[in-house]
């Protein structure tokens, strides 16, 4: 089992640690830097879904090489640091630029409106965030990767919303070896 | 006469239907709204400008359910400046559009809103919510489908004059019905798809060896 793990700059100093928890845990880690040269912010243009379907059309950096690794992926982590209980500015350059890995087609799922798969599968998604301000942002962390599983739909999702950073490789881990290893 | 400033967080440069919104508030207002473009970041002085307003209203689409990336940016610098200045504060309202018919999707992307405001140590007055953005963007007027979301900005204007602060969060969507609102959205890909030849590969998966 392979899982990409995703990191900002901001989570730079774990994410070597996380990924020794991931191989600890029996899986194999690829480290995907969304820091150093970065990403470039999403155009808006759509054209990913009705020009190119399936690529951006932004193509000056690595954007959908990364989605080409996360779609082969057993498990996406997301690790990063939070602005406002969201994602940081770079995660979120990244998450704006993987709209090409969905369908723009709609349908609704428990009652709401949201995208079609564009892909048969989506790998296992976890969703690490650090650095909250408040109680309030860690709780609108939780509730934004539950919005987000709503429409990537990986067949199981976790969030883990931890101020103390030390304590993410071995959560991460026991995700990974009791959760997603059965 | 309030000043009031706006940030237009959506990427696109121009025609989005964020800025449908803040002008029909400038409109309902009856004052001339400073906006500025998260797009083209902020600097120093739009920066002061902005915190020297009576309100800010921040206004975008929601994308992948949060913030679209250039408005957490430029979110980050005004939380910074302000920490360094004590004058006066503006009052925050946020204004969130997404494409998905139910206009409560918008209420996490409007919390991270609230969080900014906290963060940052600016009142917040409150959020609006709405749901098929592009339509209501285009059919904006007191009748027709979107009689509703244009109510819901008179309100906002109406709140912003009276400097209301800590309102609940306010969500209204186009008023047709969501089976109609599917299937015209889903036609309206297929019709784009074929003006770019695309009309075969829309499904592809580029990604994996089929």
């Amino acid at each position: 089992m392979k899982a990409a793990l995703l990191f900002d700059k901001g989570s730079e100093q774990i994410a070597g640690i996380a990924a020794s928890a991931v191989g600890e845990a029996g899986w194999s880690a690829e480290l995907v830097p969304l820091c150093g040269r970065g990403l470039n912010p999403c155009l808006g243009c759509f054209q990913c879904w009705t020009k190119t379907p399936g690529l951006c059309i932004n193509t000056g950096d690595s954007a959908n090489l990364i989605a080409e690794k996360l779609i082969n992926s057993d498990a996406a982590v997301l690790l990063s640091e939070s602005k406002y209980g969201g994602y940081s500015y770079e995660t979120k350059s990244f998450l704006d630029r993987m709209i090409p890995v969905i369908s723009p087609f709609m349908e609704i799922v428990d009652g709401e409106m949201h995208h079609e798969m564009r892909y048969s599968s989506f790998p296992y998604l976890i969703a690490i965030g650090h650095g909250f301000k408040t109680h309030k942002e860690a709780q609108t962390f939780i509730a934004l990767a539950d919005r987000n599983a709503k429409n990537m739909r990986p067949l199981k999702h976790f969030a883990i919303a931890e101020q103390d950073t030390a304590l993410i490789p071995g959560k991460l881990a026991g995700i990974l070896s009791k959760e997603l290893l059965k | 006469m309030k000043k009031i400033a706006a940030i237009n967080g959506s990427p696109k440069p121009s025609g989005s239907a964020t800025s449908k919104f803040i002008e029909l508030l400038s409109g309902l207002t009856q004052s001339e709204i400073a906006t500025y473009q998260a797009l083209k970041g902020l600097s120093q002085e739009d920066i002061e400008q902005i915190l020297e307003s009576d309100c800010l209203v921040i206004a975008f689409p929601m994308y992948v359910d949060a913030l679209p990336a250039p408005l957490i940016k430029a979110l980050e610098s005004i939380e910074l400046a302000e920490a360094k200045t004590t004058g006066s504060r503006p009052i925050v309202y946020a204004i969130s559009n997404c494409g998905f018919f139910e206009a409560s999707q918008n209420s996490t992307v409007l919390e991270m809103v609230e969080n900014f405001a906290i963060a940052a140590g600016l009142p917040w007055g409150y959020g609006l919510g709405i749901g098929c953005g592009a339509v209501a963007a285009s059919q904006l007027a007191p009748k027709g489908p979107a009689a509703y979301v244009y109510k819901a900005i008179k309100s906002m204007a109406a709140a912003i004059s009276l400097n209301a602060t800590q309102r609940e969060n306010v969500f209204e969507s186009a008023r047709i019905p969501r089976v109609a609102y599917k299937i015209i959205g889903n036609l309206s890909f297929r019709l784009d798809a074929r003006k770019s030849g695309a009309q075969k590969s829309i499904n592809d998966k580029p990604h994996i060896s089929q």
